[in-house]
């Protein structure tokens, strides 16, 4: 797990303050507003009928608020929520202990549900279908079938990796929903309202400025309002202006962009070293020193979606918007190779 | 060699505890099977002891009974079997059950234990089958009860949870009513797992 501030994954030190800043309403979630409308319907149907929700699988990036949602709905619903993660139940047993506990439609949350031992998952199956829990005693001719009744219950699946799921468990869920990136309104919004639960000013600015470094994730704003929040409650009576803002992001080494140091080795290393791309992701990794897989999952994705990385069948090319980030010439570069990769500043 | 410890239950670890008698703790392992009926720490506490002495260091094993004693001597005794893999054997089970599968010929059952493979389960009912007769062990699944008890343990067990922590709360469950179907012991024994983790 990476120590960025900027890693939209949640880190152990989010726990304390995310549980004080989630909305328990939908009324109060910001952004997702058309799956928010569709929740509100389904959430009103549910109660009307006295039945769970259908069971839901929400899907998208880390950091936009499954976890969020899923305790919203089980809030409006007016029942308990049982949380889990995927890797955490190890044998069938877990889940058939955590099934047997729930009270009626309650909600039961698996976080990165695509992780799911196969033998766990094959006991999920009768119990979203049909509220039992399937159980088999002994081999071959003398096996027995047991049928446990279970209270009905929604299961909540969140996962960052939608294609992973296998497909039966995908087709039991009869809600899909993809949670979108926020834009810089909605993350102003956020950080104003996470503001005022912490107790700080903050002008409209400030806010943008914060917005603007949030890699379109709302963790990642909260995560930055509460470093800044740092710096003014030690340097400015807890304001945050203008000026704290740009001393805490000059000791954060976060630019107006969102890009940290890692970014901008990465984006350098594509100049400089391979002259804008193409290059294979062993390669970078070998020049960044980084593992492949981090590179992939933990740097790319905002690179790719900023604008600054194209992926192409033949590796990675730094974009036009990435020259210009720098304020050089692609074809004076490639020319001149006097572009300093070591100064990451 | 130490046949038996009397005195005062100190610590209970993991797979082990500590004997005060008269101002010396003795470490003593003993199967996991024991460790719900052993009395609270400070209380007092009798064990019979299976003495492991080798030229670089000395163990003690501990039982309940001089039954469980008598059979682990027998079970070390057997080829490839030493101490500390026999303990790892009863530990899964419980001692009725182990000297009943090898009264029964139950291959199947024994070779469903960690460690144990077709050809180690031939081995143990061969050598202790007839060494076995004599002790008598609780039978279990006469009743039509203990059958229900018996499936309830199977499932939960097929389901990962741990032998010796399933047969404690089944039969503390049946001890506590008599007429719960197959159904409603695998639930209630669920839920009792489900809220210790």
């Amino acid at each position: 797990m990476s120590d960025r501030i900027v890693d939209p994954d949640k880190k152990n030190f989010d726990n304390s303050v995310e549980k004080n800043l989630r909305p328990k309403y939908l009324d109060e979630f910001i952004g997702q507003k058309d799956l928010r409308k569709k929740l509100k319907i389904y959430i009103e149907a549910a109660k009307k009928r006295n039945e769970p929700i259908d069971h839901i699988l929400f899907h998208g990036p880390p950091g936009l608020g499954k976890t969020t949602l899923a305790h919203i709905i089980a809030h409006e619903m007016g029942v308990n929520i049982k949380i889990t993660s995927g890797p955490i139940l190890t044998k069938p047993g877990d889940v058939a202990a955590i099934l047997t506990n729930l009270e009626h439609n309650d909600v039961l949350f698996i976080d990165e549900v695509h992780r799911l031992n196969r033998s766990v998952e094959e006991m999920l199956y009768s119990a979203m279908e049909d509220f039992e829990l399937d159980i088999i005693i002994g081999e071959g001719p003398s096996a027995k079938n047991i049928r446990i009744p279970l209270e009905s219950f929604t299961l909540i699946g969140a996962t960052t990796r939608a294609g992973l799921l296998t497909s039966p468990l995908r087709d039991r869920f009869g809600v899909l929903e993809r949670l979108e990136f926020y834009n810089i309104r909605e993350l102003k919004k956020i950080i104003r309202r996470s503001a005022k639960i912490l107790n700080v000013k903050i002008d409209d600015k400030s806010a943008n400025e914060i917005a603007k470094r949030s890699r379109y994730t709302p963790r990642v704003a909260n995560r930055l309002l509460k470093r800044v929040r740092d710096f003014a409650d030690v340097k400015n009576n807890g304001v945050i202006d203008e000026n704290i803002i740009m001393q805490s992001f000059e000791l954060l080494k976060i630019d107006e962009k969102g890009l940290d140091k890692m970014d901008k080795k990465i984006l350098k290393a594509l100049i400089n070293r391979f002259e804008g791309g193409p290059a294979g992701l062993d390669s970078l990794s070998v020049v960044l020193g980084e593992e492949k897989d981090t590179i992939e999952d933990v740097y790319e994705p905002f690179l790719v979606r900023a604008g600054f990385i194209e992926r192409t069948s033949r590796g990675r090319i730094a974009s036009k918007k990435t020259y210009r980030y720098f304020d050089i010439n692609k074809t004076e570069n490639q020319e001149n190779s006097s572009f300093n990769f070591d100064n990451e500043g | 060699m130490i046949a038996y410890l009397d005195g005062f239950l100190i610590e209970k670890k993991e797979d082990f505890i500590v004997v005060d008698v008269n101002g010396i703790g003795y470490q003593v392992f003993i199967p996991t099977y024991i460790f719900s009926k052993l009395p609270q720490n400070g209380e007092e506490l009798k064990l019979f002891i299976y003495h492991h002495i080798r030229e670089d260091e000395q163990t003690l094993y501990g039982f309940l009974s001089n039954k469980e004693k008598e059979f682990f001597e027998l079970l070390v005794s057997v080829s490839g079997i030493g101490p500390k893999k026999g303990l790892k054997l009863i530990s899964q089970s419980s001692f009725d059950r182990f000297v009943k599968a090898i009264k029964n010929d139950d291959i199947n059952y024994l070779s469903s234990l960690k460690g144990v493979g077709k050809k180690t389960s031939k081995k143990l009912i061969f050598e202790l089958k007839d060494k076995v007769k004599e002790i008598e062990v609780e039978i279990i699944g006469d009743t039509k009860q203990n059958t229900k008890a018996n499936e309830a343990i199977e499932a939960l067990v097929g389901l990962g949870f741990s032998p010796p922590i399933v047969r404690d709360i089944i039969s503390s469950t049946v001890s506590n009513n008599k007429n719960l179907t197959t159904q409603e012991l695998i639930k209630t024994g669920l839920r009792k797992l489900g809220k210790g983790s």
